[in-house]
């Protein structure tokens, strides 16, 4: 099963490091994961999201939160939350494909961001499922280089207040 | 043998006068400008109006006008929808060739003409283009759309593109060139989409995917009519004071640049929904009586007799 964990962290060095070799401990491979500062410049926010069985990615989290630089771990899988990626992607551009490249980006509601005399650049955030049907649709188009900024998410709601 | 184009409203009223005379559907005839409008056409041999709505009210009309309806059908429609359906009725079903709004909303007679059942559906989106004459009087040139598409996507500037050279070839244009209207010459993302579908409408041109006619954009306006400003902005182009066929990237430009050459350059304009199976006449009450005049010309000038 897929979990989409969200995990507070202190902003300093080693941190990823150390939150990563906890997954890999159990054999758990982290399919995306993002981090950037939240409001306070002292903690990042890291969204991790990552595949496997519930008591395998449980004792994952378990050792994060046994960390020091560990200020808070929630699996988002239990709660409603608010996902969005980003999606940078270059797609081939032939006359022939213009009109169908152009639908595509329209259909998903991507911007175009760049465009050069064979390749045409889009950026797309939106939900993860609308990352991978865009990617479905324009991948017969010719894909030349694509960039994921892996998922980023916060619950839905007022957040408990901190200490 | 191709057909000389038509370079004036004079050539586009003689040009229509020679093709055989469709009849048209007038939907809510019951307007004083609509009738005495299509008093001027019939008059003109352009048309052969046929009248729905009040016929009642379309009778006083043209009493009071003095119009004589003897030879003119009329049918009776109760509000100006079913009007509408009706008119659009007598297109699918054969009886006419062409359909035009009267007194009837627009949103509402377009609703007529576009319906699954009865309608002039051909699989391809409405636009308006508009005609006037060039600067010089030299030749008839045509913007598009300034009345349908609000903010058209790309996929649409494709179809406004394919409608403006339909109507292109039946005014007799061998290659039209077209101009895709942008603010700049150079594709400015993401500040201004207009320009990148410019660029790839001018792609797509180059390729051959619009049929015979040079297509450049982005393109400014001054580019587009002037082709000494283009030299000086290092803008070469066969299109660049050559356009006939401007493409605004929406509404709001369209109607702008319709209206200043209406009230500023104090041009005649006409203007023809493209992309039905059958052509569309929308004129308001406010066009002038020789507006109203050259596009129910040119709607028989596209209309294909039967």
């Amino acid at each position: 099963m897929k979990h989409t964990l969200s995990c507070l962290v202190k902003n300093q060095r080693r941190v990823l490091a150390l939150v990563s070799e906890a997954f890999a401990s159990q054999g758990i491979n982290i399919e995306s994961l993002a981090v950037g500062e939240t409001e306070d410049t002292k903690v990042s926010r890291a969204t991790i999201v990552v595949e496997g069985d519930d008591r395998t990615v449980e004792e994952a989290e378990r050792q994060c939160q046994a960390l020091d630089v560990v200020l808070e771990l929630e699996d988002l899988a239990s709660e409603e939350f608010y996902a969005r990626e980003l999606l940078l992607i270059k797609v081939r551009v032939e006359p022939d494909t213009i009109p169908r490249i152009m639908q595509v980006a329209e259909l998903f509601q991507a911007r175009v961001i760049g465009m050069s005399d064979h390749t045409i650049t889009l950026e797309l955030a939106g939900e993860h499922r609308a990352v991978d049907g865009l990617l479905k649709m324009v991948r017969p188009l010719g894909i030349v280089a694509l960039a994921r900024s892996g998922q980023i998410a916060v619950p839905v709601g007022d957040e408990d207040e901190q200490e | 043998m191709t057909p000389e184009p038509v370079r004036t409203f004079d050539e586009l009223l003689s040009r229509a006068r020679r093709v055989p005379t469709p009849r048209m559907a007038v939907a809510a005839a019951g307007e004083p400008a609509v009738i005495a409008a299509l008093a001027d056409a019939a008059h003109e041999r352009l048309v052969r109006p046929i009248l729905v709505g009040d016929r009642d009210r379309i009778r006083a009309i043209a009493d009071d006008q003095g119009v004589d309806l003897a030879d003119v059908e009329l049918i009776e429609a109760g509000d100006p929808a079913a009007a509408s359906a009706r008119a659009v009725k007598l297109v699918h079903e054969g009886e006419a060739e062409l359909v035009m709004k009267g007194l009837v909303r627009t949103k509402d007679f377009l609703r007529a003409v576009l319906n699954q059942q009865f309608g002039m559906r051909r699989g391809r989106p409405l636009s308006q283009v508009a005609i006037f004459e060039s600067p010089d009087r030299s030749r008839l040139m045509l913007l598009t759309d300034s009345g349908i598409n609000i903010r058209p996507r790309f996929g649409r500037k494709v179809d406004i593109v394919r409608n403006a050279l339909q109507l292109a070839d039946a005014l007799g244009m061998d290659e039209p060139k077209v101009a895709v209207i942008a603010a700049v010459e150079t594709v400015e993302l993401p500040t201004m989409p207009a320009s990148l579908d410019a660029e790839l409408l001018r792609r797509m041109g180059e390729a051959g995917k619009f049929g015979q006619c040079i297509i450049d954009g982005p393109l400014a306006m001054d580019n587009a009519l002037d082709s000494h400003t283009a030299e000086t902005k290092g803008r070469t182009s066969p299109v660049a004071g050559h356009a006939d066929i401007i493409v605004v990237p929406e509404i709001e430009t369209g109607n702008a640049v319709y209206k200043t050459i209406r009230y500023i350059a104090g041009r005649d304009m006409a203007s023809i929904v493209v992309g039905a199976a059958s052509p569309v006449v929308i004129t308001s009450r406010s066009d002038s009586a020789n507006t109203k005049l050259y596009s129910i010309a040119l709607g028989a000038l596209m209309a294909k007799p039967t």
